[in-house]
């Protein structure tokens, strides 16, 4: 049974239009969202934790189920079972850590203001200090502590790991996996560290943009991604032995050219010249998307 | 109620010039005469209705749009509702000083005009955000146009007709030009008028905008 779906997801921010965007979470899973900046990750996970209206504009269309939560006609109860890790804070900076969560905490049903001050704690965050006081990382940890003090069903995170330190960082990876290892919750997890997320995502939605208009380059798993993918380091004037319709990036440096190729079928070992495969390796999910969307562009 | 004061010590803590203003505003109320107090209140009370910071935790809480609504309103009722108790603060004590001298005072148009004006505007308000005097859950004033006629045009008329007797009746009190005194307390009315008709004709709950923070979303459609 599946715990989220997105349908149809048009959202029209100014000129910018995020069109149709249509994808499904399943419980204990974690989903990626990649994408160039200005591809649409932040007007998607504003728009699934309810900042964005889905009837703002008369174009606006679409529909966000949460465990059976319709964001429509129950935004109440598909709000209440979504966590949140914001690039900008969504609370007053005018608050202390303390002041959030015995102001929006009631809110959420089974809160525990305990909970919430003992992370606060373990993240070495002040409790009586104005957020605006505080440096982005410790905001940060301040929404992490406050969206593990309820229990959510997901959990959406917008580049939480960018301004966070190495140390932290790792303790946030041990979090999602733990988040997820009930396998009752999901995490969305937007990011530019596309080597990190590889590592920490089951899934991947990937946005790409097209003048004014983000829609959906790829969804699904990483590993269906790798496998159409692979990079070839050959000099410049073997080129014309590969097939032309493999070819969907090249670099070039001074001593060879990579080229990323792909295949749908992943079927790379008869279609490349044999003198050719002992050069031939898989691609990471950050090379694949460095070359697709330098072609793109 | 809580949220309310809540949201008011996070406002005076960092901008405590923002409570001596209030003060001086709520002295003011009770101490002036109580014609110019109906133009003040309607200023202050304009402002904070039409401008309200706004944080995107608003939005992505468990609230519905009705709790959302509702949560707004709270903000706007308890600021309309403390005008409204030093209006009549201001009344008893018109009352209680003019008794000393002048006993046909009390019986006075504007003693009555007065409370009837703030009550009129109360129950004005409470047609408009829908709860109504007669019929449970159904507003009292279906359309926008009559809410316009009602919210607007009566008054203005009341206002104008009371601000012309009254200049009349206590002319030798006058401290500015009476045509003035008509015209501030005019646009006193149209603009508590217009603020209502914004905050319920056009209710519309918007999309957080973070880089407009100072949003109206008291939308006029």
């Amino acid at each position: 049974m599946e715990l989220f779906r997105c349908e149809h997801l048009t959202k029209i921010i100014g000129k910018y239009r995020l069109n149709d965007i249509n994808f499904c979470l399943q419980p204990g899973t974690v989903l990626g969202l990649i994408g160039i900046n200005g591809s649409g990750k932040t007007t998607l996970l504003r728009s699934i934790i309810g900042s964005y209206r889905l009837d703002g504009t008369m174009e606006d269309r679409g529909e966000l189920i949460l465990n059976g939560s319709h964001f429509r006609s129950n935004a109440k109860e598909y709000r209440s079972q979504i966590a949140y890790v914001l690039q900008e804070s969504p609370f007053s900076k005018y608050m202390t850590p303390m002041e959030i969560g015995e102001t929006y905490g009631p809110y959420y049903e089974g809160f525990a203001l305990d909970k919430f001050r003992n992370l606060l704690k373990e993240y070495e965050l002040p409790e009586k200090k104005m957020l605006f006081k505080l440096s982005k990382g410790q905001l940060l940890r301040m929404q992490l502590a406050f969206a593990l003090s309820y229990p959510a069903l997901l959990y959406v995170m917008d580049e939480p790991v960018g301004n966070l330190d190495i140390e932290f960082r790792d303790i946030f990876y041990d979090t999602v996996r733990n988040l997820v290892s009930n396998e009752k919750s999901s995490v969305i997890i937007s990011s530019h560290l596309v080597t990190e997320l590889e590592h920490i995502a089951d899934n991947l939605l990937w946005l790409g943009r097209t003048e004014d208009t983000g829609y959906i380059r790829y969804g699904g798993t990483i590993d269906q991604l790798k496998d159409c993918f692979r990079i070839l380091s050959i000099p410049e004037e073997k080129k014309n032995e590969l097939p032309k319709e493999m070819i969907m990036g090249e670099h070039h440096n001074m001593t060879h050219n990579e080229f990323l190729l792909y295949d749908r079928g992943g079927d790379f070992g008869t279609r490349i010249p044999e003198e050719l495969r002992p050069a031939l390796r898989y691609a990471d999910l950050q090379e694949i998307m460095y070359f697709i969307e330098k072609k793109a562009s | 109620m809580k949220d309310y004061l809540r949201l008011e010590k996070i406002r005076y803590r960092y901008k405590p010039y923002l409570l001596i203003a209030r003060i001086a505003l709520d002295i003011c109320i009770i101490i002036l005469n109580h014609k110019y107090v109906f133009p003040l209140i309607a200023l202050c009370g304009f402002l904070p209705v039409n401008l309200r910071y706004v944080t995107e935790e608003e939005y992505i809480i468990p609230m519905s749009d009705t709790d959302i609504k509702k949560r707004r309103m709270m903000y706007v009722k308890i600021t309309w509702l403390r005008f409204a108790l030093l209006g009549i603060v201001n009344l008893v004590k018109t009352l209680i000083f003019n008794s000393q001298n002048q006993y046909d005072y009390l019986i006075n148009r504007p003693v009555i005009i007065i409370p009837a004006l703030i009550l009129t505007l109360i129950l004005l308000y409470r047609a408009l955000i829908g709860e109504t005097f007669f019929v449970k859950g159904r507003s009292f004033f279906p359309e926008p146009v009559f809410r316009f006629i009602f919210c607007v045009w009566i008054p203005f008329g009341i206002l104008t007709y009371y601000t012309i007797e009254n200049k009349n009746i206590e002319e030798d009190l006058m401290t500015i030009p009476p045509i003035v005194h008509i015209i501030v307390m005019i646009f006193g009315m149209l603009l508590v008028s217009y603020s209502i008709i914004l905050l319920n004709v056009g209710w519309k709950i918007r999309d957080y905008d973070s880089s407009n923070k100072r949003i109206r979303y008291f939308e006029y459609k």
